[in-house]
């Protein structure tokens, strides 16, 4: 094995237990403590209590999952929208999108768009949403976007699922992406 | 570079996304929820089940297909391969249930984000399903040419 494989694992090790130290010090603390709170008590006792009803147990699983989709979304949507604006004010977005624009005038969007196309396909959709809108865009511009990313995004996570039923990667990727980019050029002389 | 502006901006910017993204996403889990508890997903697809030999598959795929479409991906394809281990699906269906649902699934939470912010949702719906269809039907007669194929060479 090559000296420095060893040594970005065990990098990695390391990373894991200061993870775990800081979790240990500072995480679990504030939750002991928070879990002693009255207040905590009467909403686990509520959560218990609404379990054992159908209706109740519906909306509190919706409810979770809204919660969680909320602490997703920031964590996207913030980063993505940060690492834009600096690139707007570095006015590098400028450069991006004249170095783009032969190539997207094909599917009749701005040199900008390739960003979205990028990090919807790389990310997924909510990163590609964070994106469009920072950009200006016709209504015809945004419905070819959507048939594009609809077609092909997050395709690393959704490969992966495909995957485990036995497709191939290679095939899921090409379907995906020849349909979005024969719908993207199709779109822009239809519509 | 501002180091004010930027933070100012990042941070409006990111709340006004993820208020136009919750405002769509949130209330639809508690749809799913409610779709999930009733099983309204075991009813609509005894509807299907007729139309499912229109795409070369079998009856019992119904479900898979329809929880793919609504509940999402990784959804559908947990459904599907219990029930291929259960000896439900065979080997074609699943291929091709995953055919059509690596380009079409959670088609309701998909179309009403970018209707959002000012797509076509029928126009997106209306190339979305209808090329999936399209691609699983010569998939699938592909398929069948080849196995014809094979048995004869096996004939000769």
């Amino acid at each position: 094995m090559h000296p420095s494989c060893v040594n970005s694992k065990s990098d990695n090790k390391n990373k894991k237990q200061i993870k775990k130290n800081l979790y240990n010090k500072i995480i679990q603390p504030i939750e002991e403590k928070f879990k002693t709170t009255e207040l905590y008590k009467k909403a686990d006792r509520l959560i218990q209590k609404g379990r054992k009803n159908r209706v109740t147990n519906t909306l509190i699983n919706g409810g979770a999952s809204g919660l969680k989709t909320l602490w997703m979304l920031g964590k996207i949507v913030i980063p993505v929208q940060f690492i834009i604006t600096i690139l707007d004010h570095a006015s590098i977005l400028n450069l991006i999108s004249n170095l783009f624009s032969p190539v997207m005038q094909y599917l009749g969007l701005p040199g900008e768009a390739a960003i979205v196309l990028v990090l919807g396909n790389t990310i997924n959709l909510f990163a590609a949403m964070t994106a469009i809108a920072n950009i200006a865009l016709t209504s015809k511009q945004i419905t070819i976007i959507a048939v594009m990313l609809s077609f092909s995004h997050s395709l690393f996570m959704e490969t992966a699922v495909a995957k485990k039923t036995g497709l191939s990667a290679v095939i899921v990727v090409l379907i995906r992406f020849t349909l979005a980019i024969i719908s993207g050029i199709v779109l822009n002389l239809v519509l | 570079m501002d180091i004010n502006l930027i933070i100012k901006e990042g941070f409006f910017n990111s709340i006004d996304t993820i208020k136009t993204i919750a405002i769509v996403v949130i209330p639809l889990m508690f749809a799913m929820e409610i779709l999930k508890e009733l099983k309204i997903l075991d009813i609509i697809s005894n509807i299907f089940k007729p139309v499912m030999k229109f795409l070369g598959l079998s009856k019992e795929s119904s479900f898979p297909l329809l929880v793919g479409l609504t509940l999402g991906l990784a959804y559908g394809a947990g459904v599907i391969i219990k029930s291929a281990k259960d000896g439900g699906l065979s080997k074609r269906d699943l291929y091709l249930l995953m055919i059509f649902l690596v380009t079409c699934h959670s088609v309701i939470e998909d179309t009403l984000i970018f209707v959002s912010i000012g797509a076509n949702g029928w126009l997106l719906l209306g190339i979305r399903i209808p090329l999936a269809v399209i691609l699983t039907i010569i998939v699938s007669k592909q398929m069948k040419i080849q196995t014809n194929q094979n048995s004869n060479s096996r004939l000769n």
